[in-house]
């Protein structure tokens, strides 16, 4: 009598924490405890493994190869879900899962599959097209990110999406772009927004790909060329597009936001110090960056209260491209190289520090990753970034290269080859919920 | 020896589990029934059998162990950007770790939680034969253990990634009942996704 041991090496975890005792009524339980320690499953250890499939959770799962120098072969894939294409699921098993089960699955299928769901039957089709289903799918923490590509030359146009966790291309169609439209901004919250001239006016075009759902934005009052930032406020239900002169526009134009909540472009401050002209610009946490050219510095521009500020943040000498890229919360980066000599160049990231006013510097790319990236020192690169991710590619070669600020990971993107050349780019979060209105 | 309060469990097949109140408290269930007063005497969990009892037991035992361990390092921040030679220099992002702790209707930090060994565990602690799955997920339900139940719907839906909509049919027992023509129809809808 008394406890039975039990010889698995679970029992380190649990053995302080759970006893497994005896019941007085029924004493067949004894024995019952003791064969489950010794039979039953295999495997009894939560170390170990039963079956032969490897079914890993998606989690981000980081996995790191040491260098090889640089044939280095598929690095690290940030957000590679382990896919095991031979997995088997046995019949029978899944078919007693009661609905609500099903409906929590479902709901962690990543976007494009949804639709490929959606001709399972009927009962599939009507769950997968509910609106609370698909309100329920986009609450689920994001399904990885995605890269919106856009080529446009003369009539033909080609936008596909990328998913970096399924390492698969999906051509959605964008049919509905009117002709005019030949800039990708951007994309933010689930949203994409496209901008062109329709005639004489430019427009914006903000859509959300899995949903078709396409709108035209109103006019603004300045009608200019601008850069564009879109931002949605997911709580709010809203979204906000900023736009200012870029550097081949009017300077003496003040910044206009658009309200998704009044449908209407507010025209708010016109920067001081107007002979500056802006070349990048992020926002993040209710504040516009401006990164002014000649000199190089910063301007903030507070949405919500409307005031104008200079950041004496002094930008590293010799920087030779300067991209503002906004991370999450309150994080604002720069991306650049430093160094005119190609021998000592290197591709640097900063952080701004608000408190101190200063950037600080948080990453180098390796050389290895920057050699391959860009071949030649004068070679030209894109970057832009979204949540903590700074993408690099090169315009001569199809590579993208990723950089995880908060797990400090280096890695190509896998599958996909985009040449920047001619080709836009941008991070992108499918969701079903994102609005256009 | 824990001078904590034991919490008496007891599968479907009779067998009998004690545990750490605040281990059977992950179940919001359990919880429940010990603020209904039910803590003192065996909790009886007629759906859940002891293989798979035994195996949730475990699974919230790791994660009330995490817990308690963030719990204690709680003040320290964690700190993602890197003192590189500026050592003075105090990054901003302590204000954003303690607004972590702060409830929001949508999990948008969901992608800020650094990788930590929990994940690799919880991801062995998945691999597991689709019985055992199925049971696992069915009982987070029943118990209502949330962490449980997204990490084995995950699995599922991981599962079904690659999978055609015949195989799909076969593994859930599905009978379709779409007309060739409607079904024709819905791929038509939307191509793009069936390459």
């Amino acid at each position: 009598m008394g406890e039975a041991s039990v010889s698995v090496s679970a029992s380190e975890l649990i053995s302080q924490l759970v006893q497994i005792g005896t019941s007085s009524e029924d004493d067949s339980n004894q024995r019952q405890v003791t064969h489950f320690a010794a039979s039953g499953s295999r495997n009894t250890s939560p170390l170990g493994r039963s079956g032969s499939r490897n079914t890993s959770p998606s989690r981000q799962k980081v996995v790191k190869t040491k260098p090889r120098g640089l044939e280095e072969e598929t690095v690290v894939t940030t957000f590679s879900k382990t896919t095991h294409p031979d997995i088997q699921m046995e019949d029978n098993i899944w078919a007693m899962l009661p609905e609500d089960l099903l409906n929590e699955i479902l709901a962690r299928v990543p976007p494009f599959m949804i639709f490929r769901l959606r001709s399972v039957c009927k009962r599939w089709n009507s769950i997968l097209q509910d609106m609370s289903f698909l309100k329920f799918h986009s609450q689920v923490p994001s399904h990885g990110p995605c890269l919106v590509t856009f080529w446009k030359n003369g009539q033909t146009l080609q936008c596909s999406v990328f998913s970096l966790p399924l390492k698969q291309w999906y051509r959605i169609p964008f049919t509905f772009l009117p002709q005019w439209a030949f800039c990708l901004v951007g994309s933010s919250g689930g949203l994409v927004y496209f901008s062109g001239f329709d005639g004489l006016t430019f427009r914006t075009i903000v859509c959300n790909p899995l949903t078709q759902a396409w709108r035209i934005l109103p006019s603004m009052h300045f009608n200019q060329q601008r850069q564009l930032i879109l931002v949605v406020d997911r709580m709010d239900r809203s979204f906000k597009v900023i736009a200012n002169s870029d550097i081949y526009g009017d300077n003496s134009l003040p910044i206009e936001v658009y309200d998704s909540k009044i449908d209407r472009w507010t025209v708010h401050q016109i920067m001081p110090a107007m002979n500056l002209c802006s070349s990048k610009m992020a926002f993040c946490d209710s504040r516009l960056y401006l990164e002014t050219l000649s000199p190089l510095g910063l301007m903030m521009y507070r949405l919500d209260s409307g005031y104008w500020e200079h950041i004496p943040a002094k930008f590293p000498r010799s920087l030779l491209d300067g991209y503002l890229v906004a991370g999450k919360k309150k994080r604002l980066f720069l991306v650049g190289r430093i160094g005119i000599y190609s021998t000592l160049q290197s591709m640097r990231i900063w952080e701004l520090d608000h408190t101190k006013v200063v950037w600080v510097e948080i990453c180098r790319m390796p050389p290895r990753y920057f050699r391959d990236l860009l071949r030649l020192s004068a070679e030209r690169f894109e970057c832009f970034g979204q949540d903590n991710l700074i993408c690099f590619t090169s315009w001569n070669q199809a590579k993208g290269l990723l950089y995880d600020v908060e797990r400090k990971v280096w890695s190509w993107i896998v599958g996909c080859a985009i040449q920047t050349f001619a080709t836009q780019v941008c991070f992108y979060e499918p969701r079903f919920d994102a609005s256009i209105y | 020896m824990s001078s904590k309060k034991m919490i008496t469990l007891k599968s479907s097949d009779g067998r009998i589990f004690e545990v750490e109140e605040a281990v059977a408290q992950e179940s919001q269930t359990i919880k429940h029934m010990i603020e209904d007063g039910y803590g003192n005497s065996v909790i009886p969990l007629p759906n859940v059998t002891g293989r798979i009892l035994y195996k949730i037991i475990e699974f919230c035992t790791k994660h009330v162990a995490v817990e308690e361990d963030i719990k204690q390092k709680s003040v320290e921040p964690t700190v993602v950007v890197e003192d590189v030679k500026q050592k003075s220099v105090e990054p901003t992002v302590v204000e954003d770790v303690k607004q972590k702790s702060v409830e929001l209707p949508v999990d948008d930090d969901a992608w800020d939680a650094e990788p930590s060994d929990i994940d690799e565990w919880d991801a062995q602690f998945i691999d597991v034969d689709e019985s055992t799955m199925f049971e696992l997920i069915v009982a987070s339900n029943y118990l209502n253990i949330k962490r449980l139940m997204d990490l084995s719907a995950q699995a599922i839906a991981d599962m079904m990634k690659d999978k055609t909509v015949e195989e799909i049919r076969k593994i859930f027992n599905i009978q379709n009942d779409f007309t060739p023509e409607e079904e024709m129809k819905i791929r038509n809808e939307n191509s793009w996704a069936y390459e």
